[in-house]
């Protein structure tokens, strides 16, 4: 029945002369291309190219028309054709569209994380399921290669530069105290809870013109966007609590939290390596507010109120083994205020600013040492997309630190202080140039001026990419990094200069599907670091200098086992410093030259569980032995790890989480504290530093309650 | 039968091409198309179909409205997510635009709920969370505008039987509610000419833990 209807109609069609308009659609190499649509402009008549390419459609009126090929991914094709009732056949053939979501990326020292990038490399959600990060984002970080574990410091560390090196930037403004506060030696975490964040950059150098005050890496950190929707989430752990309300309109959000954390209980049933007077709490509240605004832009504001107290009984170093009573008191206030918004289709603006007040009090005994830091950072950026193919983006800024430290001594009248003031201010520009979807360049130049220490630099930044293949890249980054020296260092010494790092970086990335390999060899010179002088007229210069090289490999997948994924990462190091103290030029105490983290996590459904473990080495590290006349010659056993979590999935907003790390009961020794004297026979005592347990284990439950949720319960409250 | 060859004077695509013969013949051969569509190739040429369609009928809801569904069976039918997310991609635009042309039609939000909750089956560990939240806050609105939507009402019964079938709770509750939409599907299914009217034979092969 149906055929012969098709013959009628083809009867009828043919007898009104109609012209059969066919041919092959190929891409610019020959190859076919199946599912193109080609049609004839203004009408409803076309077809879609078959598997072999091949299309072919009957069309009955005759004159001058334009046929029209469309297809994702390629440029549009239209050509004119004159139709005079013969059948006539076009080979077409389409050039592949420019396309910066499928052009090649610069992958020399950047990781993306999260769904704002497209080397997706961690979600925020991979960060916290990460065995061994306990929630916090730089040791999810640090399961990425480039990167090192330094337990006594809980900083990010990455290619031979120390913790410090590393900034930390929220919507592209900078954070002054990115890490709370903790006794000395004992790891300090990351202020920030991972789920803020929809999109986290991690790089081990060479980054963009845009950032400064690094000399080493960048963390970026992008806050979400517009929650879903109402929501009351309560957290209850083993060390404390915490309570976050979001409330939703039309255009606009606000979440209010508070946390409470306390790690008395469970110190107290656990062995610790440390006597505490007061085991550490914190308490704080935050504040989010998102508001959109005319076009596509939007207001973020992020308050926060921090504080947080511990008393451990620390050695007094004098070769006996009694102790001192060591306060930490940390008060912080921090606010991020950020507007971004796209004027017209080529333009872009943001303008941010953000606030930190920060007070740590540190007491031994009758010495009270009070450290204020007063932080701003204003800055604004225009980006304009000059072609399809070129962006143009720059900024300006300035950044304000006030720090001052007090020293005083209870029961004495009055006290010493020392503060300086800086004002730092920092234009960048930069260049992005495709010359085609395979070949892009980055070219970028920054210049800043420390009113402090009456310096001007300008750091070139370069980097380009090239596609090597369908799923390869080779990527390569060079540039110029100025930090100021530290805040302790520049009490007082207006005389000094920044310390500069020179980046050179060749990666090597190939994506499969869902299989990532990526190799990255470096070459970071230091000059210009501050040094301690022996001579009392000169007692600090910029005289010292160092080096680090090395070689990362990563490999992450999420293919070949079924619900299972893991990643390995390895890193070579070879670093050397002649600075601060050194004698002469030397591996540094947290130089680790072999790193090797393998993380894997496997999701059980039938257990709606997800499990995963991390095991991590870091071969051993050397430490200054003052029994030995050779300076940094002592060596630390190797560092090992195994380190398990579990989520399971009680209910959709119920999720219960236990973590251990640590689990096989390694020794992890960080390096040692030394007497300051030597005992009856000469001989310096020591004393090792220690993790604050051997291993750590945490039990929580989240609740999120949600008008939608299953269980209505967030009506019952009076939110 | 895939074209047809009817041209279109440029003028008429500014007038409304509803109730307009040649649209009207278009959209129903397409919709023929779309009927014996299994595979993601013949999926592909018909949503080529309704683009050629909606080039011209640019001022038109439901030519990009399954243009839109083409892309969202695609991506149910592919293995690769990357390439699910491409479709996604797609069809996510398409329902921008018709959400613009018809921003209070119940049809559009439960189309906007399946391609959220193709999302998520694209990495539901992941995903899990954040587009079950979105899929249920677009049926919520689609059927606060019409709560007899078989569409959205069929589409929300496979999201709560999912979810239970995960947290292993009794789907049998389900039961009832499944009966009733096969049993009425058709009182609810009342629409005109070319308008949505797909489902029922989904909604047929809906099932829970009942006992029959």
């Amino acid at each position: 029945m149906k055929t012969t209807v098709l013959a009628f109609i083809l009867f009828i069609t043919a007898s009104i002369s109609a012209q059969t308009i066919s041919g092959l659609v190929t891409d610019k190499d020959g190859n076919p291309l199946p599912g193109a649509n080609v049609y004839i402009e203004n009408t409803f008549s076309g077809t879609s190219s078959d598997a072999d390419g091949k299309y072919s459609f009957p069309f009955t009126d005759t004159g001058r028309f334009v046929l029209v090929t469309e297809f994702v991914g390629f440029e549009n094709y239209k050509q004119a054709i004159s139709l005079f009732g013969k059948s006539p056949n076009y080979t077409i053939s389409l050039k592949e569209k420019f396309n910066e979501l499928t052009a090649v990326i610069i992958t020399a020292g950047s990781y993306g994380t999260g769904k704002s990038e497209k080397a997706i490399v961690m979600t925020s959600l991979e960060m916290v399921t990460t065995a061994g990060s306990l929630g916090d984002i730089n040791a999810a970080m640090r399961s990425l290669p480039g990167t090192s574990n330094n337990g006594e410091s809980g900083k990010l560390f990455v290619h031979g530069g120390d913790g410090r090196e590393t900034g930390t930037y929220i919507d592209g403004i900078y954070v002054h105290q990115p890490y709370t506060s903790s006794a000395p030696n004992m790891a300090v975490r990351g202020r920030f809870n991972p789920f803020m964040f929809q999109g986290t950059s991690f790089s081990t150098g060479g980054y963009s013109a845009e950032y400064g005050q690094a000399l080493s890496s960048v963390l970026t950190l992008n806050t979400n966007d517009m929650p879903d929707e109402d929501a009351l989430n309560i957290s209850l752990m083993t060390v404390g609590g915490d309570l976050a309300g979001t409330k939703k309109w039309k255009n606009g959000a606000i979440t209010a939290s508070v946390n409470y954390i306390n790690l008395k209980p469970y110190m107290q049933i656990t062995p610790q390596n440390y006597d505490w007077n007061q085991e550490p709490t914190a308490y704080g509240g935050s504040m989010n507010f998102r508001q959109k605004t005319k076009g596509s832009g939007m207001l973020k504001v992020y308050a926060s109120m921090d504080q947080s107290n511990l008393s451990q009984f620390q050695p007094t170093r004098d070769g006996t083994s009694n102790t001192i009573q060591t306060d930490v008191q940390n008060n912080n206030q921090f606010i991020n205020v950020n507007w971004h918004g796209s004027p017209s289709t080529k333009w872009h603006t943001t303008l941010g600013t953000s606030f930190t007040n920060n007070v740590d009090q540190f007491t031994r005994k009758e010495d009270i040492l009070t450290q204020r830091m007063i932080g701003n950072h204003i800055k604004g950026t225009v980006k304009y997309h000059l072609t399809q193919k070129i962006k143009l983006r720059t900024g300006i800024e300035n950044t304000f630190t006030d720090y001052e430290n007090q020293y005083a001594r209870m029961a004495q009248p009055g006290d010493s202080t020392i503060g300086f003031q800086e004002n730092l201010s920092a234009a960048f520009v930069e260049a992005q140039i495709y010359t085609s979807s395979k070949l892009l360049f980055n070219i970028g130049f920054r210049g800043e001026n420390s009113q402090y220490l009456q310096r001007s630099t300008l750091s070139p930044r370069l980097s380009m990419a090239y596609k090597t293949g369908k799923n390869s890249s080779l990527s390569a980054a060079y540039g110029w990094f100025y930090q100021n020296p530290m805040n302790e260092h520049l009490l007082g010494k207006d005389y000094l200069s920044n310390e500069m790092a020179q980046h050179y970086i060749i990666s090597y990335t190939k994506n499969i599907k869902d299989r990532t390999f990526r190799t990255e060899l470096f070459y970071k010179g230091y000059h210009d670091l501050v040094k301690y002088g022996n001579s009392m007229s000169a007692p600090y210069s910029n005289s010292g200098d160092g080096f680090a090289y090395g070689l990362d490999v990563y490999f992450k997948d999420k293919k070949t086992i079924k619900n299972g994924s893991y990643w390995i990462s390895y890193s070579y190091l070879k670093a050397e410093r002649n600075y601060r103290h050194y004698p002469q030029s030397a591996t540094p105490t947290f130089t680790v030259p072999h790193s090797i983290t393998l993380v894997y996590k496997h999701w059980i459904g039938d257990w709606r569980s997800y499990v995963g473990g991390a095991f991590r080495y870091g071969s051993a590290r050397v430490f200054n032995d003052k029994n030995s006349d050779e300076f940094n010659s002592g060596k630390l056993p190797d560092n090992l790890s195994l380190d398990l979590n579990w989520s399971f999935l009680y209910r959709q907003n119920i999720i219960l989480y236990a973590s251990a790390t640590n689990v096989l009961g390694f020794e992890q020794i960080y390096g040692y504290t030394y007497d300051v004297v030597p005992n009856s026979e000469g001989v310096y005592g020591r004393t090792p530093i220690l993790p604050a347990a051997k291993s750590f284990f945490f039990v929580g439950c989240f609740l999120t309650l949600t008008k939608t949720g299953e269980t209505n319960q967030l009506d019952k409250i009076n939110f | 039968m895939k074209t047809l060859t009817t041209i279109i004077a440029v003028l008429f695509s500014v007038l409304t091409f509803a109730g307009n013969p040649a649209y009207n013949e278009a959209m129903k051969s397409a919709l023929g198309q779309f009927a014996t569509s299994k595979s993601v190739d013949e999926l592909q040429s018909t949503a080529n179909s309704f683009q050629r369609i909606s080039n011209l009928a640019d001022q038109e809801w439901l030519p990009q409205y399954y243009q839109a569904h083409c892309y969202i069976l695609m991506s149910f039918m592919t293995q690769d997510g990357a390439q699910r997310d491409a479709y996604l991609d797609v069809a996510e635009s398409a329902i921008t635009k018709v959400m613009e042309m018809q921003p209070t039609n119940s049809e559009t939000y439960a189309l906007q709920a399946f391609m959220y909750t193709g999302r998520l089956v694209v990495d539901p560990m992941n995903r899990g969370q954040e587009f079950s939240i979105k899929s249920h806050q677009s049926l919520k609105k689609s059927l606060a505008i019409n709560p007899t939507n078989p569409r959205a009402l069929y589409l929300q019964l496979t999201n709560e039987i999912g979810t239970a079938d995960f947290f292993g709770t009794d789907s049998s509750i389900f039961c009832e509610r499944i009966s009733n939409l096969q049993k009425n599907w058709d009182a609810y299914n009342q629409v005109d000419g070319l308008e949505p009217s797909w489902g029922k034979d989904q909604a047929q092969t809906l099932k829970a833990n009942c006992n029959q």
